[in-house]
């Protein structure tokens, strides 16, 4: 019997896994290039041309972005009334019935034609000639984008979203990197994911709906969008900047703000720059710096700690009304740097560099007799505390997202059942870890909406999240305005005595 | 405050009966009539003295007082959330454009241009600031967020207060501070309409903009007088004088006679005012009869000078003329016996009965050529 069932997980797992190319049966719909394009318009009031579309309204002409279709209209094409306004029900079906419709004042008007409805968009006409409510903008957009529209428009809410059928949810799941060797860290993510789901279908699935996870890890395969959410590793290079898929990651690397700009996107964890900024209130509230003064901020010269050192230096000037000395570390300045005045003893160094380089540093910084205070954050640098110089025990501090005891025993257990029945590799222990709790977080927001599920409840199921624990993460809590889910960042220090980590202080860090 | 003249104008205009002068100037607020007709309503909330001062926060998360914001100021304010997406968009990109068109107004801080979110649990300043930036907004537009009670407080005494957020309606309110007649007016309606009816709450009008809107009402329609020269009906009739309208027809043998007799006794009156100050606009019903010549023939009879002028035109032209001075009629003889009276400076308007006392009627003549800008 067991035998049977590892035979059906690895077909099962192999078809999951070349369920990388473009695979179909998954999802409901498969709109065409036009349709897709007349989505953009809908949905996001972009068209395909570099005429930028406009909506009039009133006498004012506005960017088609401040006023798409899916604003009024909503994703199915019902209508979203407000405020004594009611947008007309816009689905195909709808708007071609053979009787025609009546306007609020009575009239009546023929169904729809593809030319009529091109008509109505671009003038506020109907096909019985009658001016519409004001309350619906005149469009401006070159043909081509309106066949497009129209095209869209014809299978506007009829389909569902994508990635979701009756039977099945289709979650994508961003790797990182293409490698897929055996042993390898994608391997381990996969099958963590793999195992994951299969124990959630077992169980019935989400009312009835099996998980179906499909993996990808370039943009490309990501342009397709045949999913009906995102989680996983690696956003920004993957997603990039306009994703539209509801998506959960660990974390971003910029301050998450509002949920205002990016409706789609929630996060574990606080922003690295949070994470980074963290440690600059802990020096405050800790008093680490006795004097004003005497703050630099080492970092090593790659494009993306250069941007964290200079919000970093930005956020210290906004805190302290002191603009640290900014200094770019390298293999070949170290001993150079060491030298540098503003750093002694009683100074602060945050640095943002590679573990390797860091101990070197305060290696040569113990070799001419220099302790400062080293803050450094575990997500984007480190230093090795275990082999650093015993000076610098008592003066290394750095932040995590995360901390041990966020983890409980009930979900360590539920891991290690999942890994003694698939075959985990459990080398890779914290990603999976991670994935599973992203996972946990996902299914718990699914089970809340139910089964009429879509996009938009899914993320409305997110933004109702409060203090939710996966038992492997910080507790999470979204809103309209939060999408960073943990607000917490644990500042740790070496134990001597213990030799190990241990907690020095949690911030409640802000992601504004 | 140039419109509300007008507009008390066209009320002039409208009332049949007449007694010997009727008299309006400056409404305080857009009439009944006129406010159905552009989708505003009048409003009092007994001065903005009585709303509670409360503490608010900016988009850009200054700590700032409701009524120290508005004091003095006239004020443009309006209602959003941001999570809501079918009225409030339109509303803010009409907002934007509203503050483009009192762009002037704006810049020297007369007016005050607000949104105060009814959501503030959700609409933190970062947010605002995020909402605004998609209409390109510049400079000049406050959003205002605080706490739940103060704003629910402060949207009630309003008048604008809904229990549910999706039902609030598009409104935004218009007024000055301190005056008692502030309006509300569908925030979705056609900005130029809005900025109109805020400009009649400025005590000094920008004089640019109220001779445009005199020029705009009365055309410049082009019309004859009885030297056979175009004139410009706004332009060069009428514009920074004082002008004495009446409606004749040369072959009218009944009143007419009677209001030249006492047209010359106030162009005696007016001496070298007229044509420099003052201009008596004589404008026929009966085009056909009367030509320039005919005009000509006829002023002479009753020694008209530089300044009164007989005006006739052709058939739609001077059919416009009558029709925006009121005194369009079906057939010559139905045309009244009223001198309108106007001070385009001042705007304000008066109507005498043509045939009364002369005294009576100099009186009212010299009250509007009197009349000063407050
Ligand atoms: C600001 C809100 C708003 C936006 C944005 C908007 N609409 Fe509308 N739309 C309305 C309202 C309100 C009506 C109903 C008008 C009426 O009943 O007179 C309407 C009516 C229509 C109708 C006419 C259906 C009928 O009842 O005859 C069509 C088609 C339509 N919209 C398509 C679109 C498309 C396509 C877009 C985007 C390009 C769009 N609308 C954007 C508010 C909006």
């Amino acid at each position: 019997m067991r035998n049977i069932l590892f035979l059906f997980l690895f077909i099962l797992s192999c078809t999951l896994i070349s369920s990388i190319t473009p695979d179909n049966s998954g999802s409901s719909e498969k709109l065409t290039p036009a349709e897709l394009a007349g989505k953009k318009i809908y949905t996001e009031g972009i068209g395909s041309s570099d005429v930028k579309i406009t909506a009039n309204m009133s006498g004012v002409k506005v960017p088609a972005t401040v006023m798409k279709c899916i604003n009024c209209h909503k994703a199915d094409g019902t209508g979203n009334p407000e405020g004594g306004i009611s947008p007309s029900n816009v689905t195909w079906a709808y708007l071609t019935r053979s009787y025609g419709g009546k306007r609020i004042s009575g009239e009546k008007y023929p169904a729809y034609t593809e030319q009529t409805l091109r008509k109505v968009i671009t003038t506020g006409i109907d096909p019985a000639g009658n001016k519409l409510h004001n309350a619906m903008p005149t469009y401006n957009m070159t043909r081509e984008d309106l066949n497009n529209l129209v095209a869209y428009m014809k299978v506007l809410g009829k389909a569902g979203d994508v990635g979701l059928t009756k039977s099945t949810i289709v979650i994508g799941i961003a790797l990182n990197s293409e490698q897929n060797q055996p042993n390898s860290k994608n391997e381990a993510i996969k099958k963590m994911v793999q195992a994951y789901c299969n124990t959630v279908n077992e169980n019935g699935g989400i009312y009835n709906r099996t998980l179906k996870p499909s993996f990808f890890s370039t943009s490309e395969q990501f342009e397709e969008k045949k999913y009906f959410m995102v989680t996983g590793f690696g956003e920004k290079e993957i997603l990039g900047e306009n994703n539209t898929t509801p998506s959960l990651f660990l974390c971003s690397n910029e301050l998450t703000g509002s949920g205002l700009n990016n409706r789609n996107a929630f996060y574990v964890y606080p922003s690295l720059t949070a994470q980074n900024q963290a440690l600059v209130d802990f020096s405050k509230e800790n008093e680490l710096l006795k004097k004003k003064g005497e703050v630099t901020i080492v970092y090593t010269n790659d494009n993306d700690r250069k941007a964290f050192a200079k919000t970093l230096s930005n956020y210290y000037l906004a805190k302290n009304n002191v603009l640290p000395t900014l200094l770019a570390l390298d293999s070949d300045n170290i001993q150079e740097l060491a030298l540098t005045k503003q750093i002694h003893s009683n100074s602060l160094v945050f640095y943002v560099g590679s573990t390797q380089l860091g101990n070197q540093f305060l290696k040569e910084l113990d070799n001419i007799g220099k302790t400062p205070y080293i803050l450094t954050s575990g997500s984007i640098s480190g230093v090795d505390l275990f082999n650093m110089p015993k000076a610098f025990q008592k003066k290394v501090f750095i932040s995590y997202p995360t901390w041990i005891t966020e983890r409980s025993s009930a979900s360590i257990r539920l891991y290690q059942s999942l890994n003694r029945e698939n075959k985990l590799l459990s080398n890779w222990k914290n990603s999976q870890l991670n994935i599973m709790s992203m996972l946990m977080t996902l299914e718990e927001c699914l089970k809340r909406v139910g089964s009429d599920l879509t996009q938009d409840k899914l993320i409305g199921s997110f933004e109702g999240l409060y203090e939710f624990s996966t038992g492997l993460a910080p507790p999470v809590t979204y809103n309209l305005n939060k999408r960073a889910g943990s607000s917490s960042v644990y500042i740790a220090s070496f134990d001597p005595i213990a030799n190990q980590l241990k907690l020095v202080s949690t911030i409640n860090c802000s992601e504004k | 405050m140039k419109q509300i003249k007008c507009i008390t104008l066209l009320i002039l205009l409208l009332i049949s009966q007449l007694g010997i002068s009727q008299e309006k100037k400056a409404a305080c607020c857009v009439p009944a009539d006129d406010a159905k007709k552009k989708n505003v309503s009048q409003f009092s909330i007994g001065g903005m003295k009585k709303v509670p001062n409360i503490n608010l926060i900016t988009q850009h998360g200054e700590k700032v007082k409701f009524y120290d914001l508005i004091e003095g100021k006239v004020v443009a304010l309006n209602f959003v959330f941001t999570t809501c997406t079918t009225i409030c968009p339109p509303m803010g990109a009409n907002f934007v454009h509203l503050k483009k068109l009192m762009s002037e107004r704006v810049e020297s801080s007369e007016l005050v241009m607000l949104t105060i979110t009814i959501d503030p649990a959700t609409d933190t300043p970062e947010r605002l600031a995020a909402w605004s930036e998609n209409f390109e907004p510049g400079e000049g537009w406050t959003l205002l967020t605080g706490k739940v009670k103060d704003i629910n407080g402060l949207l009630k005494k309003l008048e604008v207060y809904t229990s549910l957020k999706d039902e609030h309606a598009p409104i935004v309110l218009m007024g000055k501070e301190g005056e008692d007649n502030w309006v509300r007016a569908n925030g979705l309606a056609d900005p130029t309409e809005l900025a109109a009816t805020l400009n009649q709450f400025f005590d000094t009008p920008s004089k640019k903009d109220e001779d445009n809107f005199d020029q705009n009402y009365f055309t410049d329609v082009v019309l004859l007088d009885q030297n056979g020269e175009s004139k410009k009906l706004y332009t060069d009739l009428m514009k920074d004088k004082v002008v004495i309208i009446n409606p004749f027809f040369t072959e009218c043998t009944g009143v007419c006679p009677v209001m030249n007799e006492n047209l010359k006794r106030i162009q005696e009156h007016l001496g070298t005012k007229l044509g420099t100050e003052v201009n008596i606009i004589s404008l026929t019903v009966d085009y056909k009869t009367d030509t320039p010549e005919t005009l000509k023939k006829y002023a002479n009879e009753y020694g008209a000078q530089d300044g009164w002028y007989f005006i006739t035109g052709e058939q739609e032209n001077i059919e416009t003329a009558l029709r925006k001075l009121g005194k369009n009629v079906e057939n010559r003889e139905a045309h009244d016996s009223v001198f309108l009276v106007g001070n385009l400076n001042t705007k304000l308007w008066k109507k005498v009965n043509g045939l009364a006392p002369i005294d009576e009627i100099i009186k009212i003549i010299d009250s509007v050529i009197n009349d000063t800008v407050n």
